[in-house]
């Protein structure tokens, strides 16, 4: 059978992703992978969820392991409407679906929004998922807030972008955090101009000093003034990395005509999210389970951030910048533009260090002298070992180059 | 005059114009409606209406203390590995357990050519993403999987209807269709969804011939195979068109799904595609951009509840208690039901299909039926020629068997009401 003309066209702008390479190269026990957004799973909360799912399965295990609603059962999205509420924000169980990890809200988002060839704007770097996913649609990318806050934004509005993606609090990549001044600005234009804006936000909880932000979907329905959510932002939640990324629970909130679209599409893909896993994460995060963890996560994760900063400050050559993020899991690091950050994962394997390399972070080819680190996944001292390997192999490179 | 950034402005919230989402929709949606499935499930969750409408295997049965057991296991000895993220393709040693159940005489399934996916469902999205484009032709029974339908909606594909019997798949009636150069055929050969019917092995035969003449792939959906009440299964078209190519392997035209939704529970949402490796590969890469993979505890929990021969019992009291169901609902029908109606007799599965004479709209039927207290899927929307409108769908395996015959009886009343009375 001759498959490769039988494929759709858009199978053909696939592409084997690095991202599953990595996660192969990562059954290697030798390899510390700085590569993957993955929690350390000594961090993962085994016995709570353990608990949660005798206490699912002996109440009620009929309703468990049946089929459910496709927007996700009655509980867990009236417990993240609850968490998501604010002051200024009421968010109603009816604006949120449940999604397979927030990879599939991205999914779903692309396919109710997007045709071939829409001009889509986003941070460069951004992030890798997202491009992934969005890459059969051929999309025109428009890179924004690239330069501070020197965009005009009455200027990228034309010609009009069909949607913007953005990940608010400690992106991945960059670890940034989009101040409040350009979400208040961004929030308007989108009104203005009649443009969504897809809020990615798996990290926003995991802020380890630091004021909290309101989010991009608070600003605007702060805007709207209605009480309720504005709806020209669409936010991306996750239990991923606050509980377990292996449940694959995640959540969009949307503007009710989109819902009904983004369920219609939901529905076609997989009728409805594991209804089991829905039930455990639910079980496992109320009663303040999930607060308490993320506060204990923070600890952790703080640490190992601090671990990382002062080991790229110890060992890394003064020519090498990176940036110090309040939150999340991430470090971007600029090499001298003359060095291939693909070159130097090739040596850094041999030395059983692995990151990914900025090229596949970026749009318009740009990036190939940054790398992302994450800090997520090891101790202290494990870090500390895999930035002083990593720094002699830049090193190496340096003096070749010189 | 306002501040640039003050949130609170009345100017900004005068124009701060809610979203028109009308004109902001991808193209692709324009093909989307609501589901009458979901419609239909909404009205049916008054707890006085006898449902025979829902796809469902029966709650009652889910092996709970097993799948307990599975998850006690799973969490104390691997708890660090089953709540991490894991590869795309799936967990290791459930794609083992997947090949051996499949792999047979005459054919050897490895694990490299499975891929697990988020219930069948997500199979079937994964190969639309992966073959077709937008107008392509593909040939389906009629009547045909309403899921199948809904997934691959947004490609507005050009159905072409392939005429089915009480041996399903007209074979003899596919070969003038498959001129039209169809992109894929597409089939559930076991007890199908909604017909009832299935595949005769001499079909089979003649069917995987077409394939190799006209090079044409085919999609075997098959969630209902192990659900067989009586003799043995028969063998998977996937089998029958690699020994038709004298291969040992799944390398021939054929892409088989299947799923653990039916024989064990359908709230884990784990389903597979077996496929040759060019295939796998390709749909692993759409499968990343989709939900990067598919919950790695409910994965784990599968393989803890399939091994060691439980999953052959349990399939096996499956086949007991939902035969006895199918034979209390059949003896219903015959005592209840008027003669001008008839209906399929599956050997298996969850459903069958009844056609009643053509004035009647079933549709229709439905409305009166929900206020009388029972409920079925009108067949209209499984037929894609248009036709269907005199047949529904009934499911017998989630309709406890105390209630059957009051289901049947108060549809009865209603299809001889319906034949006495002629709407219109």
């Amino acid at each position: 059978m001759d498959w490769d003309s039988l494929l759709s066209e858009r199978a053909r702008r696939l592409e084997p992703s690095r991202l599953s390479a990595i996660m192969q190269s990562r059954r290697s026990t030798d390899v510390i992978s700085l590569a993957g957004g993955a929690p350390d799973p000594e961090l993962l909360p085994v016995e709570r969820i353990r608990a949660a799912a005798d206490v699912v399965l002996s109440e009620r295990g009929g309703e468990a392991l049946s089929y459910g609603n496709g927007q996700g059962i009655a509980e867990l999205r009236e417990f993240i409407a609850q968490r998501m509420s604010t002051e200024f924000m009421r968010v109603d169980p009816d604006n949120i679906i449940i999604t397979s990890g927030s990879q599939q809200g991205i999914d779903l988002v692309g396919r109710a929004l997007l045709n071939d060839g829409d001009r889509v704007l986003v941070r460069n770097p951004t992030y890798m998922g997202m491009l992934n996913a969005w890459r059969g649609y051929r999309l025109d990318w428009q890179p924004i807030y690239c330069g501070g806050e020197t965009d005009d934004l009455d200027q990228v509005m034309q010609p009009r972008p069909k949607l913007m993606y953005f990940v608010t609090d400690f992106e991945n990549p960059t670890g940034e955090v989009f101040p409040p001044e350009r979400r208040a600005s961004l929030v308007k234009a989108l009104a203005q101009y009649q443009v969504p804006a897809l809020e990615d936000d798996p990290y926003g909880q995991l802020r380890y000093d630091g004021e909290p932000v309101p989010t991009l979907l608070e600003f605007d329905a702060q805007q709207a003034g209605s009480g309720a959510i504005g709806g020209h932002v669409i936010y991306a939640g996750s239990f991923s990395k606050v509980l377990s990324p292996g449940l694959r629970v995640g959540w969009l909130v949307a503007d009710k005509p989109l819902v009904t679209r983004l369920m219609q599409i939901k529905q076609g893909a997989n009728l409805c999210s594991s209804i089991f896993d829905q039930f455990v994460a639910y079980e496992a995060s109320r009663d303040g389970f999930l607060d308490e963890n993320i506060a204990w996560l923070r600890t952790r994760y703080a640490e190992r951030r601090d671990a990382m900063i002062a080991a790229l400050e110890r060992y890394f050559p003064p020519e090498v910048t990176f940036t110090r993020p309040e939150g999340g899991f991430f470090i971007l690091v600029t090499l001298p533009e003359s060095m291939d950050s693909v070159e130097l994962l090739k040596r850094a394997v041999q030395r059983d260090v692995v990151f990914i390399p900025g090229e596949s972070l970026h749009i318009q080819g740009a990036g190939s002298n940054t790398l992302r680190l994450s800090f997520s996944r090891y101790k202290p001292e494990i870090l500390e070992q895999a930035i002083e390997r990593l720094a002699e192999v830049i090193k190496e490179m340096l003096a070749e180059h010189i | 005059m306002c501040g640039k950034n003050d949130l609170f402005c009345p100017w900004y919230k005068r124009n701060h114009a809610a979203m028109q989402w009308d004109t902001r929709f991808a193209a692709r949606t324009a093909y989307m409606k609501r589901s009458t499935i979901r419609e239909i499930l909404k009205l049916t969750a008054r707890p006085d209406v006898i449902s025979f409408a829902g796809g469902l295997p029966a709650p009652e049965f889910f092996p709970v203390e097993r799948v307990q057991e599975a998850v006690d296991l799973a969490l104390s000895e691997r708890g660090q590995v089953a709540l991490q993220y894991s590869t795309t393709e799936g967990m290791p040693e459930l794609r083992e357990l997947i090949a051996a159940r499949l792999s047979d005489a005459r054919l050897t399934i490895s694990p490299d050519n499975i891929l697990i996916t988020t219930g069948s469902q997500q199979g079937l999205d994964l190969i639309g993403r992966v073959l077709v484009d937008e107008g392509d032709r593909v040939v389906v029974e009629n009547p045909t999987y309403l899921g199948m339908l809904m997934a691959w909606r947004p490609y507005a594909l050009r159905y072409i209807p392939a005429p089915t019997d009480t041996d399903g798949l007209n074979v003899d009636a596919l070969e003038p269709l498959l001129q039209q150069k169809p992109k894929l055929i597409y089939v559930v050969p076991n007890y199908q969804n909604p017909g009832g019917f299935t595949l005769s092995v001499e079909r089979r035969e003649r069917l995987v011939q077409l394939l190799a003449r006209y090079e044409v792939p085919l999609v075997e959906d098959n969630p209902y195979g192990e659900l067989c009440f009586s003799g043995s299964p028969r063998p998977s078209i996937l089998s029958i068109d690699a020994n038709n190519l004298g291969i040992s392997t799944p390398d021939g035209h054929v892409i088989y799904v299947g799923t653990f939704s039916k024989v064990l529970s359908p709230g884990l949402r784990i389903g597979y595609v077996v496929a040759t490796e060019q295939v796998i590969d390709k749909l692993v890469q759409a499968k990343q951009s989709a939900d990067l993979h598919s919950s790695t505890l409910d994965q784990f929990i599968t393989y803890e509840v399939a091994r060691d021969g439980f999953l052959d019992r349990h399939i096996a009291h499956l086949c007991e208690v939902y035969r006895e169901r199918r034979d209390v609902m059949l003896a219903a029908m015959e005592r209840y039901f008027p003669a001008e109606v008839s209906w399929s007799k599956p050997d298996g599965g969850l459903f069958l299909l009844v056609t009643a004479p053509a004035q009647v709209d079933t549709t229709e039927l439905l409305a009166e039926a929900i206020k009388r207290g029972v409920a079925f899927v009108p067949g209209a929307d499984f037929h894609i020629d248009g036709g269907g409108q005199n047949t529904f769908r009934l499911n017998f395996s989630n309709a406890r068997p105390d209630l059957v015959e009051a289901g049947i009886q108060r549809l009865g009343d209603l299809l001889k009401e319906a034949l006495a009375h002629p709407v219109k």
